[in-house]
């Protein structure tokens, strides 16, 4: 073996000269680069820009047959599509969409709604009452899964008096009325039935349901015979559904995306200071800790207060959360009319007098299993909880489920011994909650059923403004003694967009209305 | 070759039914009610009856199964229960997707495997010998997602010169599409490629001791040459079949890469199908995958032969 | 991940090999060399370390504190994690995590896997058949396979270790039926069937000591496998379970927090990396790979 070997070398010849070429070939064709330009913020211009794509990042996939819900897949596209009757601005007061008049007879069992007459829907037939008597029909099947579908039920008859009338009757009064109609889309009782398979979306909306791949991708183009004057603006609206945390926060970063829906807390709040950033208020989630009263040795009230004071609120709201969940014990929207404030602070972090509960209650060293969903910040407040409760000596376990089978263990009525859920709800009334709750409402998880709790619910349904704040105490004190699900945190949500796109509004628990948005670079 | 093909038939064959009892049961054993997820967690008793019979749920096992085979004979991939579109529709939309990145992922395993395995077994300078075996061994030592990672913070965050997310498809611009596969089909590829490289490696520094090699350098022949024609040509029997076996490891790697780089290839549509319980589209997804390995191992069995006459086809059936 | 050839390479006619003390002799050798002794160190700091970890880190892994997400310190040389808990410890009892699974299903995947590779000496029918149900398997997606048999038995240890078990079994089955047909024609084996040794004898005394080198390098490559098995399925999240931690959980979680505190994912990827090095190492030592540089 003699001379020095020139096969390394041209090995590396080869690389270098491909590496160069590449180079080459790259700058002579003058090609784009893909990397978007996430340099500073544009100046935003105050004037509406015409045209452009919105491209949207959206976690949770389009679930068109539930668009009578608000489940956090149909945020990016269920207010660009349909228009509901009115829409609840930020002081929760209802303002016009396709209603632009109503007005409740004296004792609030009756309300009047006068409608549009120039709203017609995409596939070009005019909407009228009729189509408003048939959504708010469709709210009440359960195959809808509306989470409002309790305070549809109140509602006796829905009549069209014309093309532009409708009138609302109630069983009784209801403070959720509004909740009601802010909520619901109205759809096109033509294509309604056949809209599982996404090829037909008919809504009256700004936007057009134009091509869906399922888990994929979301094609929506502009209503150009859409009924409002200013809007919309955008030619097409682009939804990338990215499921996972990381990916989907690389892609707003990267400038792929210039809303991203459905990003965990901590990585939204890093975006806060950035002036290239907005982050836009999207309602908020409950996440209660609910425990099986059925199930010894937590049968008892005191065994299942032991666990409220066991854990640290604060610590998840910092390390969860980035510090940004409200803390408190409270089922209820905060801020929201008859709040009792003097009872947030119901349960504070006290390790010591946890024991001591847990061992009057006989529930020392109990072993305890925790259900939760296999979602990230799920696992999160898990690792925490269980933390927590094991240094007040219990035995705990956890047990993570996919969504189908979770599904499955909900409508058998059993999820297991204890739960961490999620409920997407903050914004809803009182009155509302209490029968849209899962964890709360009747047939809830923790099988707590007593005539005393129906008692104070039926106060809250019918309360007014005068009776609400007394009503709500009484139903809290009642539901912080029993202790059968813990609200460990309440988590604002955030949507977060470039701050280059302008007119966006975040509305309804999470969905985006995109009317008068453009991108204003 | 023909006859290798004809008696290859009966296993390939016994294989795929294998197969397709294993994907129709496998999913089914997993708890949880496909029903369940199209009718809402509110739904009533009856509802949900009526649900689980138009899904053909309840028809006992054996009848669903063979409707299914039979649905797959004749064309019929069946129906998604969670999306109500054809399964053949839902794999359609992904394939070119994950097809892009296994070729590109694929065409770097084997240019880079290859250049590192040659550099490695020629190289007469022990620094550069040890500098590429280190590079090797982090390589093989790095997992795709982990090189994925770190490529997304540097080349995308921290340089930023290539996109991180998304995709477009080659087939809509080349030049874009290029750019959002580089990463990805990088990160998939390097490991691949450095089990590749060792193999070469040591491939050649075992044929460089065959006597011939001795023979030809005794005739003067240069050195370039002889591992280019000779070296080179007899280590490529098992470095072909290694990337016969890479590539599928490559495939199986891409589920993961196509979550972190979001890109929504067949991996994903596997993931998310699994954990929705969309049977119809995970039965096909599994079949279609073990039909896709044993076509691989019968070009590689093939694609070995013709490069050594010594090894006849069949030997090791 | 193996640098294993499928087929026995052309032109290379080994001897039969002798058992007993030449076995142990080569390998005593491999230790020698200077990677199977980087190799050996190596793997010898990591077992220690986790067989250890109960000891020098009597907390546990889960101790939380309100300290998240801090960059290293001395006593945290890998700094907190987003729980405040200390990530070097969580490394190591990681690394006790994987090894521990890995040291269950491997072994259990060799033995069983060589079998299955070698029932074509008891009978041909019966090799075919298991030969094709390891083709079966080893076409079927990884990370399937893996989601529906944790599935199945719900996530945790059994079903990882079952899940790594399946999907490490083709290989050994196929080396060790390569090994069978490149000996069974051998003069050596013809002449001991004349003789009227039994087939079990032939398979036990004749054709498995050379199943055994390239077994032991395959098991190296079914642990690192293995091990990239489980962080995958950490990232559909049903790898081992909150709070318990493992090196592939350690590094979907940390990665989130990349750039904010880097040395969560940096910290557990240079001790995995180091795992399958010093494993990568000892496994060409001993198939003497090393030893033709």
């Amino acid at each position: 073996m003699t001379r020095p070997t020139s096969g390394a070398r041209r090995a590396m010849r080869w690389a270098r000269g491909a590496a160069a070429a590449t180079a080459v070939a790259v700058a002579l064709t003058g090609c784009a680069v893909a990397q978007a330009d996430a340099g500073g913020p544009a100046a935003p211009s105050a004037d509406p820009v015409e045209g452009g794509t919105l491209q949207v990042a959206a976690a949770a996939d389009a679930q068109p047959q539930f668009a009578m819900a608000n489940r956090a897949g149909n945020w990016s596209w269920r207010r660009l599509v349909f228009d509901s009757l009115i829409q609840l601005d930020s002081d929760s007061q209802p303002q016009a969409v396709l209603a632009t008049e109503w007005s409740y007879n004296d004792d609030r069992t009756e309300l009047t709604l006068t409608l549009r007459d120039d709203v017609n829907y995409h596939s070009g037939r005019p909407f009228t009452a009729d189509d408003v008597v048939y959504s708010l029909e469709q709210v009440k099947l359960p195959a809808n899964a509306s989470q409002l579908a309790g305070v549809a039920k109140n509602i006796e008859t829905v009549t069209a008096t014309s093309d532009t009338e409708v009138v609302i009757d109630l069983a009784a009064p209801s403070d959720s009325l509004f909740d009601l109609l802010d909520l619901t889309p109205i759809v096109d009782s033509e294509t309604w039935a056949s809209i599982a398979d996404g090829k037909e979306v008919i809504g009256t909306g700004p936007f057009t349901w134009d091509e869906w791949v399922p888990g994929a991708s979301l094609v929506l183009q502009k209503n150009d015979a859409y009924w409002a004057e200013d809007g919309p603006y955008l030619d097409e609206v682009d939804i990338s559904i990215i499921s996972d945390p990381t990916a989907l926060q690389s892609a707003i970063k990267g400038g792929a995306a210039d809303v991203a829906i459905g990003m965990a807390q901590s990585d939204v709040l890093r975006l806060a200071d950035d002036p290239a950033y907005v982050l836009e208020n999207a309602g908020g989630v409950f996440y209660p800790f609910g425990i099986d009263v059925e199930q010894a040795p937590f049968n008892t009230p005191e065994a299942r207060q032991a666990l409220g004071y066991a854990i640290d609120r604060e610590r998840i709201s910092d390390q969860v959360f980035g510090g940004d969940a409200i803390l408190t014990d409270l089922w209820w929207t905060p801020g929201s009319p008859g709040y009792p404030t003097e009872l947030e602070q119901h349960f504070s972090y006290d390790p010591a007098k946890a024991q001591k509960l847990l061992e009057s209650s006989g529930a020392a060293g109990a072993q305890l299993t925790i259900t939760y969903a296999n979602l990230p910040v799920m696992k999160s407040l898990f690792e925490i909880v269980q933390n927590n409760l094991a240094e007040v000596g219990l035995n705990v376990t956890g047990e993570a489920l996919d969504l189908p089978d979770y599904d499955k263990r909900q409508v058998d009525g059993k999820i297991g011994q204890s739960f961490l859920l999620l409920h997407g709800m903050v914004g809803f009334s009182s009155a509302t909650l209490i029968d849209a709750m899962p964890s709360i409402r009747a047939g809830n998880p923790s099988h707590f059923d007593t005539p005393e709790y129906s008692g104070l619910k039926d106060a809250v349904r019918a309360a007014d403004d005068s009776t609400r704040e007394e009503a709500l105490t009484e139903l809290s004190e009642y539901m912080l003694d029993q202790s059968f699900s813990h609200i460990i945190a309440v988590a604002p949500q955030y949507h977060v967009h470039t701050a280059a796109l302008q007119g966006l509004q975040v509305v309804s628990l999470g969905s985006l209305v995109a009317t008068g948005a453009y991108l204003s670079e | 070759m023909l006859t290798y093909l004809v008696r290859r038939l009966p296993s390939v064959a016994f294989l795929l039914v294998a197969t397709s009892i294993v994907a129709f049961a496998l999913p089914r054993l997993t708890p949880g009610d496909p029903a369940i997820a199209v009718a809402g967690p509110d739904a009533s008793p009856e509802t949900l009856e009526l649900i689980r019979h138009e899904m053909g749920l309840d028809r006992p096992p054996i009848a669903q199964y063979f409707a299914w085979v039979g649905g797959i004979l004749t064309g019929n991939l069946g129906m998604s229960f969670t999306t109500s579109r054809p399964v053949a529709e839902l794999i359609g939309s992904r394939l070119a997707s994950t097809l892009e990145l296994a070729i590109v992922a694929g065409v770097l395993m084997v240019v880079i495997g290859i250049a590192l395995g040659v550099a490695t077994a020629t190289t007469r300078r022990p620094l550069v010998r040890a500098v590429l075996d280190a590079a090797n061994s982090a390589l093989l030592a790095a997992p795709p997602f982990l090189t994925g990672l770190f490529l997304i913070l540097l080349l995308g965050i921290f340089v930023p010169i290539l996109p991180i997310s998304g995709e477009v498809s080659l087939f809509e611009d080349p030049i874009i599409g290029i750019q959002y596969l580089i990463l990805p089909a990088l990160a998939l590829a390097l490991p691949q490629a450095a089990s590749i490289g060792r193999l070469v490696a040591t491939s050649m520094r075992t044929t460089a001791e065959e006597d011939f090699v001795d023979l030809a350098t005794a005739k003067g022949v240069s050195r370039s040459r002889i591992v280019r024609r000779h070296i080179l040509r007899n280590s490529m029997g098992p470095a072909l079949v290694t990337i016969g076996l890479r590539f599928g490891e490559l495939l199986a790697g891409a589920i993961v890469i196509e979550a972190i780089f979001a890109r929504h290839g067949l991996g994903s549509l596997a993931v998310t199908s699994v954990q929705t319980r969309d049977y119809l589209v995970i039965q096909v997804l599994i079949l279609g995958a073990v039909a896709i390995a044993v076509l691989m191992q019968v070009l590689t069995d093939i694609g070995v032969a013709a490069l050594d006459p010594r090894i006849r086809l069949g030997a090791s059936a | 991940m193996t640098a294993i050839d499928e087929k026995p390479a052309p032109g290379r006619m080994s001897p039969p090999l002798r058992g007993g003390r030449a076995g142990l002799a080569r390998y005593s050798r491999a230790l020698r060399t200077p990677r199977g002794a980087a190799g050996a160190i190596l793997l010898l700091v990591l077992v220690t370390l986790a067989v250890a970890a109960p000891l020098l880190f009597p907390g546990g892994y889960d101790v939380q504190s309100r300290d998240a997400l801090a960059l290293p310190t001395w006593s945290a040389p890998f700094g907190t994690d987003e729980v405040g808990r200390n990530v070097f410890v969580r490394a190591v009892y990681g690394t006790r995590t994987d090894l521990s699974l890995v040291a269950i299903a491997v072994p259990i995947a060799a033995v069983v896997g060589t079998l299955l590779g070698l029932l074509g000496i008891v009978n041909r029918t019966a090799g075919n058949l298991a030969q094709r149900f390891l083709d079966l398997i080893m076409g079927f997606p990884s990370l399937v396979l893996g989601i529906c048999v944790t599935l199945v038995l719900g996530p945790g240890w059994p079903a990882l270790v079952l899940a790594m078990t399946i999907y490490a079994l083709p290989a050994f089955g196929r080396l060790a039926r390569a090994t069978l047909l490149s000996q069974e024609n051998r003069d050596y084996v013809s002449a001991a069937r004349m003789l009227g040794v039994s087939r079990s004898r032939i398979m036990g005394r004749h054709i498995l000591p050379h199943t055994l080198d390239t077994m032991v390098a395959q098991m190296v490559v079914a642990a690192v496998a293995s091990i990239y098995l489980e962080s995958s399925l950490s990232i559909v999240g049903l790898g081992v379970q909150p709070p318990e931690p493992s090196l592939g959980v350690l590094l979907n979680n940390g990665a989130r927090y990349m750039e904010d505190q880097p040395f969560y994912v940096l910290g557990p990827a240079l001790v995995l990396f180091l795992l399958v090095l010093g494993f990568s190492l000892l496994a060409d030592a001993v198939t003497d790979k090393g030893n033709k540089a």
